[in-house]
């Protein structure tokens, strides 16, 4: 089956006055019909970048992007606008996100009217479906989006993404501004919509638990590098690259009885900017070595797990 | 330790039924509706609730930093080492402040001042609250070598620092006078995880070294679990469950306390969906009456609804605003058995 | 799936209101704003119904009553040429509130195109814009519109032109920073994605909200601009005699400023009211359009 996306030493650099700001450096990965890839980091580590470029928001620098199997990294004008429409994004903040002048209804009827498919009752009557599908009260159609909460407003968001029917969203840390019990109700609407449409997700997110939960596979990133890929039960229950084990172990457990020996990393993220050759993360690495400052391949340690780390096996032994 | 300390003497911090109502135009928006809360010294208390509980205006209450125009307390007391702090005068209040008591904002990137330098604005705290015989400076150094930031960037701007380094920087202006309470808001909730685990390693070195009470508000329950003596979960400006970690985490009590933890995805478990608590919180200006949580409890009654529901104490200090605890246990027992 | 159904739980009561009456509702608490604004609309009724209310016509001239100072049958008294000041300070605001008005609304019609342009595009569309901008500036405001006036010739719409012109920039450099700084938020991505055209994300979404400032600084505008034109008329490069312009009047009066201070007193009171109402209400209209203070 080809995947819904596919990007192959995807590349996305920004110039800056100190230098230039690898985002997005080699990254590749592809992901099925229906399946759901989370990319999880800190801040700053490019995540958000990544899906942006892949949807055309940003320009790539280098690399390609595939959609169907058809090579959509340089599509300009009306092909672009025909295939951006496959691809959508539901973004972080449910307060920045939504034009605070217009209406709940203009917000979710805009891509209709902009698409000029629709006739206008066609509009009114996709809008009222849209509302509903992701559990908007009608009566809501003609609020402002400040008096809602961030769950409806977030709903609005997604409702808007999905009107034209797209088969890939990026979900860009669509739940980390909401409280955990509206946390809850728009993961699982996220899912059902999943479920009912066919949706591909990329799910950017630094919060572990929301990621082992939605995602089918997981891609780590540390300053604008995939450090470790494999599926998502596969890299809770064995991680291999030391950041992610670092990761993983400074989660704060609910657990109260089993405390394990958490990990703490020394030091600050470095720059993305100019970076040297070699592991990014070397500079907070408790192994690393001389040879982590030479350029990093990706290994396949076992069926489908991707590790970035010329000491993989040395430290699995450790 | 706590339980004896409480027969022995007052606790350091005690609230008495806390009032705090915002006035806006022609809305009295209730924030706190009567919380009670003991604090020893050296113990650390978790506040969880959702946004717009009325956590950080129970802090800010604390601290008598509220806004001056529209909050006001309008009922309750607040005792600071046996002192009302609502009676205080405001140079009285400006002694506390910062000295007895900090607050740690929730915001690093805004706490800051951008144009002064980061070692000053250590010193300057020093400088308000001690003796001549204190050097601000060489203390600031000191502070700052505490947090892990080297003496050298004392001279540095805030811009020159990263997330992490701002937040340890707020946290060294508010420990340089060792507090006796220290008021964590949301304080690693802008940080990266492992920032975060730096962080809040530090917080608790020093509240050992200092033996200071700690106050923290958090909406993430990992973080409790990690760091808090005892638990209060806060809902509409009340306080609906309140006991010590093991308590709360091991036997939660009140339906919405049961269902924050059910709706936290789970690290270990492959659950299809999440059990989300239905509907959303009330709106403070409208409080529905009795149970502020009964619109969204699946288990709410008639008696729910009326006014006074009190706390059931169910075990030593674990007590449980709750009148349909004994059905709900029954209820669930049930449940479990099917 | 009980999990995934979606309570319909009575929300709070979401009240609705267009921005319109939400500003106007701020703006009513508001008594010193409301105040001006009130003077304002007396003003403005008053220059509109001016030749009902008159008297006397503006240049009708009474040489027995050259100088005359104010009495019954001229409120105001008259000038040198005998002429009613009352109706003519009545009918000047005709000139000196529609210039002020017009002005403003010309120069924000056009900063609002090069601000939007160069706000949005950024780069070299923004570099070439405000480069141009930059010289026009580097010229002393007054210089400029004495150049301009002196060029084109003196006259109502060839002050209103000049008036504009030094306004351009200001309203342009306004509005390039509020779009800079609205076009990073996420719902212009959105628009994007969604397929929006340029032109649909500047006029649809960007405008609406870099309004506010706008709306702000040319009510402040309007005061600002009767002032300049004031200015212009004085050095003779304004409206021309014998149209009652307040600041032609000014002029006018000046030789008799010792004999005859009416003359002068009240042009000027008038000039200076018009101007404290404008400011007041753009002050409160600044309150008002903050969207921190909604609700």
């Amino acid at each position: 089956m080809t995947p819904v996306i596919e990007v192959k030493n995807l590349k996305k650099y920004f110039p800056t006055p100190h230098g230039t700001l690898h985002a997005v450096d080699n990254v590749s990965f592809k992901i099925e019909k229906g399946k759901t890839i989370g990319v999880v980091g800190e801040s700053g580590c490019g995540k958000s970048t990544l899906g942006r470029t892949i949807i055309h928001l940003h320009e790539s620098t280098g690399g390609q992007i595939f959609l169907d199997g058809n090579d959509i990294t340089k599509l300009k004008g009306k092909e672009l606008k025909k295939v951006r429409e496959k691809m959508q994004i539901i973004f972080q903040d449910p307060y920045s996100s939504l034009d605070p002048r217009k209406t709940i209804e203009s917000t979710i009827r805009e891509p209709f009217v902009v698409s000029k498919r629709y006739s206008k009752s066609e509009i009114e009557e996709k809008t009222l479906e849209l509302m509903s599908l992701v559990g908007i009260d009608e009566r809501l159609r003609r609020s402002y989006p400040h008096e809602l909460d961030g769950g409806r407003r977030q709903r609005v968001g997604i409702a808007r993404a999905l009107a034209l029917e797209p088969e890939f969203v990026v979900c860009d840390e669509p739940v980390s501004a909401l409280d955990v019990s509206i946390q809850a109700q728009v993961l699982n609407l996220l899912k059902k919509l999943q479920i009912e449409r066919g949706l591909t997700y990329m799910f950017v997110t630094h919060d572990m638990s929301v990621v082992r939960h939605i995602s089918d596979d997981i891609c780590v990133m540390y300053l604008g590098q995939v450090v470790e890929k494999c599926e998502a039960k596969e890299l809770f229950a064995r991680p291999l690259h030391p950041y992610t084990k670092a990761l993983l172990s400074a989660i704060p457990s609910t657990d109260i009885h089993n405390k394990t020996k958490r990990e703490i990393l020394k030091g600050e993220i470095t720059s993305p900017i100019n970076p040297k050759p070699g592991c990014r993360f070397a500079a907070r690495c408790p192994f690393a070595v001389e040879a982590c400052h030479q350029p990093q391949v990706q290994e396949e340690v076992s069926p489908g797990h991707f590790v970035t780390c010329c000491r993989v096996h040395e430290i699995q032994k450790i | 330790m706590a339980k004896e300390m409480k027969k022995e003497e007052s606790p350091f911090l005690q609230i008495k039924d806390l009032v705090v109502e915002y006035k806006s135009d022609d809305q009295i928006v209730h924030a706190v509706n009567g919380v009670s809360l003991n604090l020893g010294k050296g113990r650390t208390l978790g506040l969880v609730g959702e946004t717009g509980a009325g956590k950080t205006t129970i802090a800010k209450s604390i601290m008598r930093i509220l806004p001056d125009v529209g909050a006001k307390i309008t009922g309750g007391e607040i005792f600071l080492d046996g002192r009302n702090v609502l009676e205080l005068s405001e140079t009285e209040m400006r002694k506390i402040r910062g000295n007895t008591v900090s607050m740690i904002f929730q915001d690093p990137m805004t706490a800051l001042n951008p144009v002064q330098r980061v070692g000053d604005q250590i010193a300057e705290v020093v400088r308000l609250h001690n003796d001549e015989k204190v050097n601000p400076e060489k203390r600031a150094k000191e502070m700052l070598e505490i947090v892990g930031i080297p003496a050298e960037r004392y001279y540095e701007y805030p811009h020159q620092f990263s997330g992490g380094m701002k937040q340890r920087v707020v946290i060294a202006i508010a420990l340089a006078c060792n507090p006796d309470l220290l008021l964590a808001d949301e304080a690693t909730t802008a940080l990266d995880v492992t920032i975060q685990a730096q962080v809040m390693d530090l917080i608790g070195e020093l509240q050992k070294k200092y033996n200071t009470a700690m106050i923290l508000i958090t909406h993430d329950m990992g973080i409790v679990a990690q760091v808090c003596d005892d638990v209060a979960i806060i809902y509409a400006g009340q306080i609906l469950e309140y006991g010590s970690k093991e308590q709360i985490f091991d036997y939660p009590t009140h339906p919405y306390t049961i269902g924050l933890f059910g709706a936290i995805p789970s690290m270990s478990g492959d659950e299809m969906w999440l059990h989300p608590i239905d509907g959303l919180p009330p709106d403070p200006t409208n409080l529905p009456e009795g149970c502020p949580f009964s619109p969204r409890c699946q288990y709410a009654s008639d008696m729910c609804r009326k006014d006074g529901i009190g706390f059931h104490m169910t075990e030593d200090g674990h007590q449980c605003r709750c009148c349909r605890i004994e059905e709900i246990k029954k209820m669930k027992r049930e449940e479990d058995q099917k | 799936m009980a999990s995934v159904t979606m309570t319909k739980t009575a929300s709070p009561k979401v009240k609705r209101q267009s921005e319109f009456a939400r500003v106007m509702k701020q703006l009513s608490k508001n008594k010193i704003a409301m105040a001006g604004l009130v003077i304002l609309i007396i003003e403005c009724l008053l220059a509109a119904l001016a030749p009902l209310i008159m008297p006397y016509g503006y240049a009708e001239m009474d040489l027995t009553q050259t100088f005359a100072t104010p009495s019954l049958t001229h409120l105001f008294g008259c000038d040198d040429m005998g002429r009613d000041i009352f109706s003519r300070v009545l009918y000047g605001g005709r000139f000196s509130i529609s210039i002020g008005i017009l002005a403003v609304l010309i120069s924000v019609v056009i900063g609002m195109i090069i601000g939007a342009l160069a706000g949005y595009f950024g780069g070299m569309t923004d570099n070439i814009l405000m480069r141009f901008l930059d010289i026009v500036q580097a010229i002393p405001g007054m210089l400029l519109m004495i150049v301009i006036s002196a060029v084109l010739g003196p006259g109502f719409v060839n002050t209103i032109i000049a008036l504009s012109v030094s306004n351009i920039p200001g309203m342009a450099r306004m509005l390039r920073a509020q779009m800079m700084k609205e076009r990073d938020n996420e719902y212009i991505e959105a628009a994007q994605s969604i397929n929006c055209s340029k032109m649909r994300i500047i006029v649809s979404h960007l405008l609406p909200n870099c309004l506010s400032p706008i709306i702000v600084q040319a009510t402040m505008g309007v005061a600002q601009t009767i002032t300049m034109a004031a200015s212009l008329s004085f050095i003779g490069l304004g409206v021309q005699p014998p149209a009652p312009e307040w600041g032609a009047m000014l002029s006018a009066a000046r030789s008799f400023i010792r004999q005859a201070p009416h003359l002068v007193i009240f042009p000027g009171l008038a000039i200076a009211i018009t101007v404290l109402a404008l400011n007041l209400l753009g002050d409160g209209l600044r309150d008002a359009l903050d969207p921190k203070l909604k609700n």
